[in-house]
């Protein structure tokens, strides 16, 4: 009995030609230009590694690199050091079967998620600039004022606070995805822990979390994938130059200030394929070791 | 060990009172069935005995002590849903153990008291299972397992067999006997299923409607029935129950028109709680009839639907504008439409006032007597 299944292709046609239109051309396309060069006049040429051994090899290119990278790593850190544990703290307390005022405070702690990310950018640097910003009056009226100081501007702490402000506007989607996962784990099984006689504090631990922990681990990969990504509240905040001293330099503005170039540097197209590349390829790593490492060993238990 | 008062119970979720003034008083070791139908109120009478649910108004006592403010954890019970609720990422060892591995108990003593609960419930080859490689009744005994060996003082079950099939549940009727004979413990045991109930229970509350209907051992409530409800709720084939009027009463006992119903006077212990003229409901189990004859009482009729249970022959018989229930013998060759009669003895119905109370019945069997002391 053979069958004409030409018709799956045919349904199938629309959805892959868009993907590969937009997403896989693309991406391999950059991935060809990594490998060649460009002429002062604009003509590309095969290179094969050569963008490859300049990003490695030459201080210009891979200071810049190793410090774009590392600092990805501790913004990256920082969202799974404050903004996860702190999404996990709301989205246990929005399940307090006690809380009234649920709804306000949700929407209200998913709110920013919603806003520009100029504009986060705008208003933080808004209430923590020395000049004008409402942080150090705020601060002194608590008799906390000795401890203000201009964080945005300081090479040891510009990333953090950075990073804390990227916390405090998506802090939500973990919260919100965490929050269902939550009222997923059916009462049931709440009430008979409560009933062999444990507190809400080990209930919460050794009932609930195991659950939710497929939940967690979708949550940290998607905000990896975010934050080598990110790009967009830097260059909103501080620019192009990722300042100071590029302390607040990631993946993203360093790959803009390769691509398009900056103060008097030319941009490079391939040279920005090559960073790209490189992005491309550290989130591909930490996605193929989720899957490989962390989601095999995680059952999901059907409750 | 322990006793339970309720002291008018009531509970209310806002405006919709669920419990309107529940008073039961369970004794030490005693199993107790609540029934009644499904929104009755058992489950929640049960969560509010084990803490899950808040009190209104009225007292629990364990033991003489008021646990209205008491924690689960605090009043010394333990709980199978009917869902079971196993916790689906630990294997069956560790879902009996949880209990004690909260309540930091040592190592050596948890294991002694889940291999003690396992190889009470056959459970031994499974400690390192999930309950989701499970079947139904080996959840449920992992369930039972996680009350045990707690060791507490009141075992609660919410309709722990519901879920599984007619032969396992039978099964399951025998074990959870053979338990409640091995520990002694006291146990209540909500269900909508009568036949648990009746068969299980040392003690039978039933509930309707958030009230209590009636309080009393199987046989109690199966031959001295406090009201129409307890009467059409306990016994299958349902009882019948039809109404008609008093005509008299006198020395020889009352005097009533059933239509079609053959029927001498009968006797009852508070008989002069009736006036001739009176509305009432007379009631007569399906069982009770005899297709045998030789009994002063009579019914005819016409047979509208016969039931072969090979045992038995379940008949509906309509008298009038009547349709009547009566279980006959297996092999009687009755078939649609053929005339009937069928005898009973008049000491065998029940009578229920305009109210719906029952009137109390004279010369019970000893047996039932002795059950309810
Ligand atoms: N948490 C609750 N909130 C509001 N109403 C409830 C709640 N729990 C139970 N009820 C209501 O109480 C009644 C009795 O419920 P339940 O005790 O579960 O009945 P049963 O177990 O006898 O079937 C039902 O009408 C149900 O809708
Ligand atoms: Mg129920």
């Amino acid at each position: 009995m053979t069958r004409n299944q030409s018709h799956i292709w045919i349904f199938l046609a629309p959805a892959v030609l868009i993907y590969s239109i937009f997403m896989i051309y693309p991406l391999l396309d950059s991935i060809r230009l990594s490998f060649y060069d460009q002429s002062e006049t604009g003509d590309l040429s095969f290179a094969g590694l050569v963008n490859y051994v300049a990003l490695f090899g030459d201080p210009n290119w891979s200071e810049p690199f190793w410090n774009a990278l590392i600092n990805n790593f501790k913004f990256f850190a920082m969202h799974m050091l404050v903004q996860n544990p702190i999404g996990l703290l709301l989205a246990a307390i929005l399940s307090l079967p006690k809380l009234s005022g649920r709804g306000s405070y949700r929407t209200l702690i998913f709110m920013p998620t919603m806003l520009s990310v100029v504009i986060i950018g705008f208003i933080w640097q808004l209430i923590l600039s020395p000049l004008w910003g409402v942080a150090e009056g705020l601060m002194w009226n608590v008799g906390l004022g000795d401890y203000y100081n201009a964080w945005l501007g300081e090479e040891g702490s510009a990333l953090i606070t950075l990073s804390l402000i990227s916390v405090w506007q998506f802090v939500g989607i973990p919260m919100m995805l965490i929050y269902a996962a939550l009222l997923n784990v059916p009462e049931d099984l709440t009430e008979a822990a409560l009933i062999d006689g444990a507190g809400h504090w080990s209930i919460f631990w050794r009932i609930k979390f195991p659950l939710i922990l497929p939940t967690i681990a979708m949550v940290s990969i998607l905000t990896f994938v975010a934050n080598f990504n990110a790009f967009d509240l830097i260059y909103a905040v501080k620019g192009t130059l990722a300042g100071p001293n590029f302390s607040t330099d990631i993946m993203g503005s360093f790959f803009y200030r390769t691509f398009f170039g900056f103060q008097l540097q030319l941009g490079s197209p391939t040279m920005g394929a090559t960073v790209a590349t490189m992005m491309f390829l550290v989130i591909l790593i930490g996605v193929m070791g989720y899957l490989l490492l962390i989601q095999r060993r995680l059952t999901r238990y059907s409750l | 060990m322990a006793s339970i008062q309720l002291k008018t119970i009531k509970k209310s979720f806002g405006p919709v009172d669920v419990l309107k003034g529940i008073d039961i008083d369970i004794k030490d070791g005693e199993f107790v069935a609540f029934v009644g139908p499904s929104g009755c109120g058992k489950s929640t009478l049960l969560r509010l005995i084990a803490g899950l649910e808040s009190i209104t108004e009225g007292d629990l006592l364990i033991d003489e002590t008021r646990m209205n403010d008491l924690s689960p954890k605090e009043r010394g019970i333990a709980m199978v849903f009917q869902s079971y609720a196993l916790y689906p990422h630990m294997s069956v060892y560790k879902n009996m153990a949880f209990g004690l591995s909260v309540a930091k108990k040592d190592k050596a003593q948890i294991k002694e008291r889940v291999m003690n609960a396992a190889r009470i419930l056959q459970l031994e080859e499974y400690l390192d299972r999930y309950p989701r490689q499970l079947s139904g009744g080996q959840r449920q005994r992992v369930a039972i397992g996680r009350a045990i060996v707690r060791n507490p003082k009141v075992f609660l079950f919410d309709e722990p067999l519901s879920n599984l099939d007619a032969a396992l549940r039978a099964d399951m009727r025998v074990e959870l006997a053979r338990l409640h004979g091995d520990l002694k413990s006291t146990m209540i045991y909500v269900t909508h299923d009568q036949i648990e109930a009746m068969t299980l229970a040392d003690k039978i509350v039933v509930l309707y409607d958030g009230m209590l209907q009636q309080v009393g051992t199987p046989l109690e409530l199966y031959h001295q029935p406090a009201n129409l409800f307890v009467a059409g709720f306990i016994g299958s084939p349902k009882m019948n129950l039809i109404k008609g009027k008093v005509i008299a009463r006198d020395e020889s006992g009352i005097t009533l028109d059933i239509p079609h119903l053959k029927l001498g006077p009968v006797q009852f212990a508070d008989a002069q709680r009736l006036e001739p003229g009176d509305d009432i409901t007379l009631g007569i189990r399906p069982n009770d009839f005899s297709d045998k004859g030789g009994q002063a009482g009579e019914l005819s009729g016409s047979v509208l639907l016969a039931e072969r249970l090979g045992n038995e022959t379940v008949v509906s018989i309509k008298a009038g504008d009547q349709i009547w229930t009566a279980t006959i013998d297996g092999l009687n060759p009755v078939r649609l439409g053929d005339e009937i009669t069928v005898t009973f003895d008049p000491q065998s119905i029940h009578l229920f006032d305009k109210d719906g109370k029952a009137l109390e019945r004279l010369n019970l069997s000893s047996l039932i007597h002795e059950t309810l002391k």
